[in-house]
């Protein structure tokens, strides 16, 4: 295979824009606090708010429970602590789901004659749910 | 506004004030200068007795009603003798130059002719022109950056939410065809867009044009017949050295320039495909397009390959009140993408209608005006697509994935009713071409005056630097910084590759033993390098007598003084200084901007600098180093652009430093570099890597 270049390419997933809000993915570059204080913003975010005198702001998103994490490949290791950091730091519900996505991988041939060759492949994945409510 | 009573004071207002002086204003204003301009041609045509043409009458015999009519007959021979057939009630003509280079006929720009002498109008001119900073460049009017403040937007909605547009219609186009295609694109691009690969299985190759041993710019080939046919894109900047090669030396090559024929925007983002298929309605079903509806819902941040096409003909995008949200099932979509790359969503009569006059003056057939679309949509079409008639025209559309983003092309006529439509989009924004520049950046790839080593580049950083310099001179001396007390390595206006150049060049013939006996000349009244100081006196010599010829209008930089190094097995001319484009991360602390320089760290001072980069207070934060910045003979390049990178979280940023060092610090494995901003002493670490230019 030396006639050829890897190119991956990020698994494909359904664009959403309020999934920017409930969705973090994490990256084996992520490092583990960043993680860690984008969660906690995003729970701030959900919080329940209250004006300057005490009355509380109606809450438009009432509909969403909980955060999800995902990470994929050696980013479980990061994801799996983050799951325990969120149990017994904040003493969150976590729920865990593994999954299988797959990938597309190119192979970009250096031989400008030969063609790219483009293959599938699968990977695990790990996917946290951290609830609002504390156990 | 009141009546005048007769009562008021002349030249005074009711109030008492000085009336303000009355004079036509807008559209009253332009009319008056037309009438005056059109009196002096007519003065000008009685002295000498020619009509505009050059035919000659006895003015001075006729009376004025002939005068008159004998123009009007004149300016009706004229008026048709001009006007092409037009095939729709809005004007929408198309401007190809078949074997010689495209022009705008005054046809549908008369309104604004005289403002669009020297630079053309994009088709969205008069949208950005609202909206955004427009910069004349390269024969056009292209907008530069949104008037709103957007560094940071546009950094999050290209990678994490939305997405952005840019009008790239300034970039031309040209098709080429003929049996010496093949030939002309390999002597081009060093026969690398000549593979199989690219011509018979349709890649599109993105690259480097080569023309003379010269690096001209980044391009884009797209082969549309195997060997006969193909799609040439490139930068507007280096046109006239293109059009000029292949109109003289191109054999058995037939060209036409789509200059003003093809337009295009790039979009990118998550967001950039959803925002595209939401305006973007496949008039007929077909399989291309029914695979574009389907891949509408991916998120299009490196899950698309680069060299992604799609064709289709599409729907008139004003037909709908809106954009529409595309609602094709989301469902294998990896198999979906690899059938992409196999062709299965181009839809070759598309590409054929798109690249050729025909099929482009054919989508323009029966265009209708927004007058009449709007007379079509009646009260019971509110909120809805108004019915397509069989005289509604199809209109061929080409995306194609390229490093920058999607690119679609579409008829220059019709670039404006998709922008329309686009920018209607949720959580679109638009950009220029400085956020271009911020996008390429960011991934640490070279955007336009990045390329320093292309001759068009090159004279872009020549050109800011002249620009500054003038700006500073013209500030009472009170009020800028003095130079001379800077001491800078070069110009402070900018990065100074001649600087670079004359530095390794006198290094080279610093002897190793410095021999401090005075200084010497030779024969030709040239400085001999004894010592460092030497070397610097020596720099100053040539800078002057460079600045003497620039004075006596001698080109300078007939010969660029930089190259791009490509390998040990390309012999560089003795010449020029060999570069290599590196990208760079501060370690931590430090915000480098432009044009800051580059310095290897003294082979001394190297453990030092590592123990002190290491160094953390109680807090976590970096100890702010309190190190001297290296001498200038230390000097090993500079940074083109560079600043606080939000992707990443440090200032990060992309430069050039001399082949040389290059070797120098892969061979003692140093990953560091000290960066230092101009006027400033302080110098901050950053880690490098290497910028793969192709």
């Amino acid at each position: 295979m030396e006639d050829y270049k890897l190119v991956k390419h990020a698994a494909p997933r359904k664009y959403s824009y309020n999934d920017s809000k409930t969705v973090i993915h994490v990256k084996s570059s992520t490092p583990f606090m960043s993680a860690v204080k984008r969660i906690d913003k995003t729970f701030g975010y959900y919080d329940s708010k209250y004006t300057k005198k005490g009355k509380p702001i109606p809450n438009e998103n009432k509909n969403v429970g909980y955060i999800t994490v995902r990470g994929m490949g050696k980013t479980i290791l990061k994801v799996m602590n983050l799951a325990l950091y969120f149990e017994h730091e904040q003493n969150r519900k976590v729920e865990v789901f593994t999954k299988t996505l797959t990938v597309l991988d190119e192979l970009k041939s250096t031989n400008k004659d030969k063609d790219d060759v483009f293959q599938k492949r699968q990977v695990s994945c790990v996917e946290l749910r951290i609830h609002f409510t504390k156990s | 506004m009141k009546e005048p009573t007769g009562l008021e004071t002349k030249g005074v207002d009711s109030q008492g004030r000085p009336a303000k002086a009355k004079h036509s204003r807008g559209r009253e204003l332009y009319r008056l200068r037309r009438q005056e301009k059109l009196l002096r041609y007519a003065a000008r045509l009685k002295l000498s007795g020619n009509l505009i043409d050059g035919e000659r009458v006895s003015a001075r015999t006729m009376k004025m009603r002939s005068k008159l009519q004998a123009l009007k007959e004149r300016i009706d021979e004229l008026s048709e003798l001009k006007q092409q057939q037009v095939n729709n009630s809005v004007g929408s003509i198309d401007w190809t130059g078949i074997n010689q280079r495209a022009t705008i006929d005054k046809i549908s720009t008369i309104r604004y002719s005289s403002r669009q002498r020297d630079y053309k109008w994009l088709p969205t001119h008069v949208w950005h022109a609202k909206r955004a900073h427009m910069v004349k460049r390269w024969g056009f009017n292209v907008p530069y950056e949104p008037t709103m403040k957007c560094f940071r937007q546009t950094s999050r909605q290209s990678r994490i939410k939305g997405c952005v547009g840019f009008d790239t219609s300034y970039m031309n186009t040209v098709i080429l065809k003929g049996d010496g295609v093949f030939v002309l694109i390999g002597e081009l691009t060093n026969d690398e867009a000549t593979g199989k690969k690219y011509h018979s299985k349709g890649r599109v190759w993105e690259g480097f044009l080569m023309l003379n041993g010269e690096h001209l710019c980044r391009s884009l080939i797209w082969w549309i017949k195997s060997g006969t046919e193909c799609v040439l894109r490139f930068h507007p900047s280096v046109y006239d050295v293109l059009l000029d090669h292949l109109v003289n030396h191109a054999k058995n090559v037939e060209f036409e320039d789509c200059r003003y024929s093809l337009g295009s925007l790039t979009v990118t983002g998550p967001q950039s495909l959803w925002s595209l298929a939401s305006v973007l309605h496949p008039s007929i079903s077909s399989e291309a397009g029914s695979t574009f509806e389907k891949l509408a819902g991916l998120n299009e941040v490196s899950a698309l390959p680069v060299g992604s096409t799609f064709s289709m003909f599409i729907d008139d995008p004003r037909l709908w009140p809106k954009p529409v949200r595309p609602t094709g099932k989301y469902a294998d979509v990896l198999d979906l993408i690899i059938d992409v790359q196999n062709g299965k969503a181009t839809d070759r009569s598309a590409i054929e209608a798109l690249f050729s006059k025909e099929g482009r003056v054919a989508s323009y057939h029966g265009q209708p005006s927004l007058k009449q679309l709007g007379q079509r949509r009646t009260p019971e079409f509110l909120g809805k697509p108004i019915p397509k008639l069989e005289s509604d025209p199809q209109i061929p559309v080409v995306i194609v994935k390229t490093t920058q983003g999607l690119v679609l092309f579409a008829p220059w006529h019709w670039i404006l009713p998709i922008w329309h439509q686009l920018v209607h989009v949720p959580h679109f924004s638009m950009g220029g071409t400085k956020q271009l520049n911020q996008l390429g950046f960011e991934k640490g790839e070279l955007g336009f005056a990045d390329c320093v080593f292309t001759r068009a580049g090159f004279l872009e950083g020549q050109l800011k630097m002249k620009e500054l310099a003038t700006k500073w001179s013209k500030r009472p001396k009170s009020k800028r910084f003095n130079i001379s007390k800077l001491n800078e390595a070069g110009s402070p206006f900018g990065c100074d590759w001649r600087y670079l150049q004359l530095l390794w060049k006198y290094l080279g013939e610093l002897p190793e033993v410095e021999d401090h006996s005075g200084t010497e000349f030779t024969e030709l009244q040239e400085r001999v390098v004894k010592t460092k100081r030497d070397v610097f006196e020596k720099i100053q010599d040539t800078i002057q007598k460079d600045e003497t010829l620039a004075q006596l209008g001698k080109p300078v930089f007939a010969q660029l003084p930089i190259e791009l190094y490509r390998g040990e097995h390309h012999r560089p001319s003795t010449e020029k200084l060999p570069l290599v484009a590196i990208q760079f991360s501060m370690l931590n602390r430090g915000h480098p901007h432009d044009n800051a320089r580059i310095y290897k760290i003294p082979e001394t001072e190297y453990s030092s600098w590592m123990d002190a980069a290491n160094k953390k207070t109680i807090q976590g934060r970096t100890v702010a180093l309190e190190k001297q910045c290296p001498g200038k003979e230390h000097l090993i390049g500079y940074v083109t652009s560079a600043t606080f990178n939000l992707a990443q979280g440090k200032g990060t940023g992309v430069g050039f430093i001399a082949s040389k060092a290059y070797d120098h610090l892969n061979f003692n494995k140093a990953d560091f570099v000290l960066v230092r901003n101009v006027g400033s002493t302080a110098c901050h670490l950053a880690q490098w890597k290497l910028v793969a230019v192709q």
